[in-house]
């Protein structure tokens, strides 16, 4: 509970929900959520008819009706949806009004404040930038993905000849399973034939199927050449109102576009699933959706967002599946006996996550639980962990997971956790300190985390002696300088010919910048926002805090385009990264991001007397 | 309209009888105060959490508000203030979860008064069932103040009542509640439970009956203006 504050903890929580905004921060949505003022629009009644719009408008309760200046019905929105900004009706950007459907409750975001905050937060100003064109043009950067209708076509066309008889035709198109076919006469193509046309043109009139099919074909159809782009396919389609494209070399007809084809291949913005994610009602439902994921990554990858974006997004992901199935196993088990966090570690932790990865997690239980109520939290973990694994998020090797009666223990018994790592390290604690303290809460009663985090740290910051063996640990993942003079191979036997970008440059730094914040008593999991907070209370200066945040990002570009590439080879991604598939100009950056690893690892090998 | 000029007088009597500088202010602004439409009259929902419902026993645990401008309600505004009344929450902690260790954090009473009537100058108060509230408000402005604070309030449940009144539609036991109004005017369910959503819930809700009362002028509040 709250002690005094400026509150809009309703609003963040329903802004939560909310594409885009689901994808800021707390803090972030604390502050959105004070620049926001409610109006209430009884059925009718006209939110707004200037152009442009005076602002955003979120849809808190009820619905919204769209119409053009000629009052003409264009869409309908409601809870949760947005309007105001600019919106494409049928691929076509047009002026609108919008006026109440229901009685609604709308919260409104001035056109000031929605410019402002589109600036300060990329992922929602990528989101609302004319979205379609954003799309379609960051798809065309990436060589792989699909760019040209020759990447959409599965199988040869279907061809009839125009003589045949509607009758015949039909039955081939059955047989072929598919909606169209190609109508060709003397080899030459010359209509077009759809599932939707032999309702119409053959059925609803009583047309004699013996006549031929050339009677009810569209003759002489819109096309495209094969190299077209996709842009173009799906402009021409959503001008003309088509489903279906003929796709052409020259004359000779290759296949055949669909609408859907396109808008598949035009993979989804990650926030829909995330709010697919929240809406699922089953696991198999969810199974469902985190079948979207890999590709859902690989664009995300191959498009270049930066770094932190991506981590971030991801991890929202992950976040969401874990709450989702926390959610529907609360409604299976019923309400939890006592409160209780669901806490996550290491990457998940730190909004580090680049791809689907082991789970790591555990249970804060507000006290120790009885008999019945350890067997519930048992239940519940295990659904949930079952749950995650399914999903591809597989058992930790570590078994650190609420599965794990050990990390399913009550706030005292974490503490104790704590003390025996901070009072006795040893390799294995501290092993166990450099994955726990980086925590965060995903679900459930957050303050017993913050009061677990405050008291380790806490901890941490008046025991030097843990400290020492710590910087110790972190000392023992080296930059891999050696390995720019002569070609050092990993030890790692399957994976013999590359860097491990994620131990050798990774790791060293999460690991360095996780000191600073035990020593500084920082609760934040985030590498980039440790950093921040270090430099905020002057625990680290300038220089250092933008080197290392910059090799972090240098080294996890790499990283990440090195495990684009594997997938697009349709292989499994990986750390490994051969030197001699980096240009000269990368490797000497990435020598220049190492050696800044390296000299902070020097600066607190002194800090800390270990060589 | 006698009961307006009789609320003028006895702010204006006390703004000069007391210095107390916000005080006075607060008291001169009240009486000059113009009532008409919601579009132009400021408002101040105001929600309390109590230790039980009797204003000489009882005590102000938590103060929520917000501001209503316009006709729209500015979460900038946005206020919950935990008070630390010094008496346990005992059993009314079921009803408004907040522990004595919570209230422990709060402020004192009277700084907590303080700043209520700070951000309620040139506003015109808003509750829902304003009785119960302002009679702790002004409980305890006896002895913050020396004396029992002028009100001028609307009440989002006399509202509804008229409303009801004026078109013989049956009320119902619990009818009147909060949420049972909310659900009503197809506003949203809040989950959580506290001043600061119920303030706001409040101001939703009176935005949501002037609709209704007058759905194509704008309502005139005055007639709705009940005077403590």
């Amino acid at each position: 509970m709250p002690t005094n504050y400026h509150d809009a903890s309703h609003a963040t929580e329903f802004l939560h929900t909310v594409i885009p905004f689901n994808a800021l921060l707390t803090d972030e949505l604390n502050s959105l959520a004070y620049k926001l003022e409610a109006a209430y629009y009884p059925q009718g009644k006209v939110i707004f008819s200037s152009r442009p719009a005076p602002g955003l408008g979120i849809i808190r309760k009820g619905a919204v009706r769209m119409l053009d200046d000629k009052q003409k019905f264009l869409d309908k929105r409601s809870e949760g949806e947005l309007f105001g900004h600019a919106i494409y009706f049928h691929g076509e950007m047009k002026d609108y009004v919008v006026e109440a459907e229901e009685d609604c409750l709308i919260w409104h975001l001035s056109a000031e404040d929605f410019v402002e905050l589109c600036n300060a937060n990329v992922l929602v100003g990528e989101y609302f930038s004319s979205r379609l064109k954003t799309r379609l043009s960051a798809a065309t950067q990436v060589k792989h993905s699909v760019t040209q209708v020759r990447d959409l076509l599965k199988r040869a066309p279907v061809m009839v000849d125009a003589d045949m008889s509607i009758h015949d035709a039909a039955s081939r198109m059955s047989a072929e399973n598919v909606s169209s076919v190609l109508v060709v006469k003397n080899q030459q193509l010359c209509g077009i034939v759809t599932d939707k046309d032999l309702r119409h043109r053959v059925l609803a009139t009583g047309l004699d199927p013996s006549g031929a099919i050339g009677n009810v074909m569209t003759a002489n159809p819109k096309h495209m050449a094969v190299d077209a782009s996709v842009d173009e396919a799906l402009l021409l389609m959503m001008r003309e109102n088509y489903h279906h494209l003929p796709v052409m070399d020259d004359d000779k007809p290759l296949g055949l576009v669909t609408a859907g084809d396109i808008l598949r291949a035009q993979s989804e913005h990650p926030l829909r699933l995330v709010r697919d994610i929240y809406k699922s009602k089953s696991i198999n439902g969810l199974l469902e959706l985190s079948q979207r994921l890999t590709p859902l990554f690989e664009r995300m990858v191959t498009l270049g967002r930066d770094v932190e974006q991506i981590g971030r997004m991801v991890t929202l992901i992950t976040d969401a599946f874990t709450v989702r199935l926390l959610q529907l196993s609360e409604q299976h088990l019923g309400e939890p006996p006592i409160a209780y966090a669901w806490v996550v570690f290491g990457s998940q932790a730190r909004e580090e996550q680049t791809a689907r990865t082991d789970q790591d997690n555990g249970l804060v239980l507000e006290r120790d639980a009885d008999g019945e109520e350890a067997d519930y939290f048992a239940r519940l973990s295990e659904l949930v962990c079952d749950g995650l694994d399914q999903l591809g998020y597989v058992y930790c090797p570590g078994e650190v997971m609420a599965l794990n009666v050990k990390w399913r223990v009550s706030l005292g018994g974490w503490k104790q956790h704590f003390d025996g790592w901070i009072n006795e390290p040893k390799p294995k604690s501290v092993m166990y300190s450099s994955i726990f303290f980086d925590i965060r809460c995903v679900f459930g009663k957050s303050r017993l985390v913050e009061d677990l985090q405050a008291y380790a740290s806490k901890r941490a910051r008046e025991n030097r002696i843990f400290r020492r063996f710590m910087a110790e640990n972190v000392l023992t993942h080296r930059p891999p300088l050696g390995f720019f003079r002569r070609f050092v191979q990993e030890d790692d036997g399957s994976h013999s010919e590359g860097l491990n970008l994620k131990h050798r440059g990774i790791v060293p730094i999460t690991d360095l910048v996780r000191m600073r914040a035990l020593e500084t008593g920082i609760h934040e999991a985030n590498t980039f926002r440790r950093i921040e907070l270090a430099t905020e209370k002057g625990a680290m200066n300038e220089d250092d805090a933008s080197s290392l945040r910059d090799a972090l990002i240098l080294i996890n570009r790499i990283r990440l385009e090195h495990q684009s590439k594997q997938m697009v080879a349709g292989r499994k991604p990986t750390n490994f990264v051969p030197i001699e598939e980096l240009s000269p100009l990368l490797r000497r950056n990435l020598k220049a991001a190492f050696m800044l690893v390296e000299n902070a690892q020097q600066a607190l090998a002194l800090r800390y007397q270990v060589l | 309209m006698l009961d307006h000029w009789r609320y003028q007088k006895r702010c204006q009597t006390i703004a000069q009888r007391f210095r107390q500088a916000g005080l006075a202010d607060y008291l001169t602004e009240s009486a000059a105060l113009e009532v008409d439409t919601i579009a132009n009259t400021p408002l101040i929902a105001v929600d309390l959490e109590m230790t039980g419902l009797d204003a000489r026993e009882n005590q102000i645990v938590a103060i929520g508000w917000t501001h209503v401008d316009g006709g729209r309600i500015r979460f900038a505004a946005n206020q919950h203030l935990l008070i630390n009344a010094g008496q346990t929450v005992g059993y009314s902690a079921a009803i408004h979860e907040l522990l004595d260790s919570d209230v422990a954090h709060g402020v004192a009473l009277e700084e907590g008064l303080a700043t209520l009537f700070e951000a309620a100058r040139g506003r015109v108060w808003l509750f829902h069932h304003a009785s119960l509230d302002v009679g702790f408000l002004q409980r305890a402005s006896i002895s913050w103040a020396g004396f029992a604070m002028p009100f001028m309030v609307l009440d989002t449940l006399q509202m509804e009542l008229s409303l009801r009144q004026q078109r013989d539609l049956p009320v119902q036991h619990d009818d009147l509640r909060l949420n049972k109004l909310r659900a009503h005017y197809n506003l949203p369910a809040y989950t959580a439970h506290n001043a600061l959503t119920d303030a706001s819930s409040t101001a939703e809700l009176l935005l949501a009956i002037a609709e209704k009362m007058e759905p194509a002028t704008a309502l005139k509040l005055k007639p709705y203006l009940t005077y403590f």
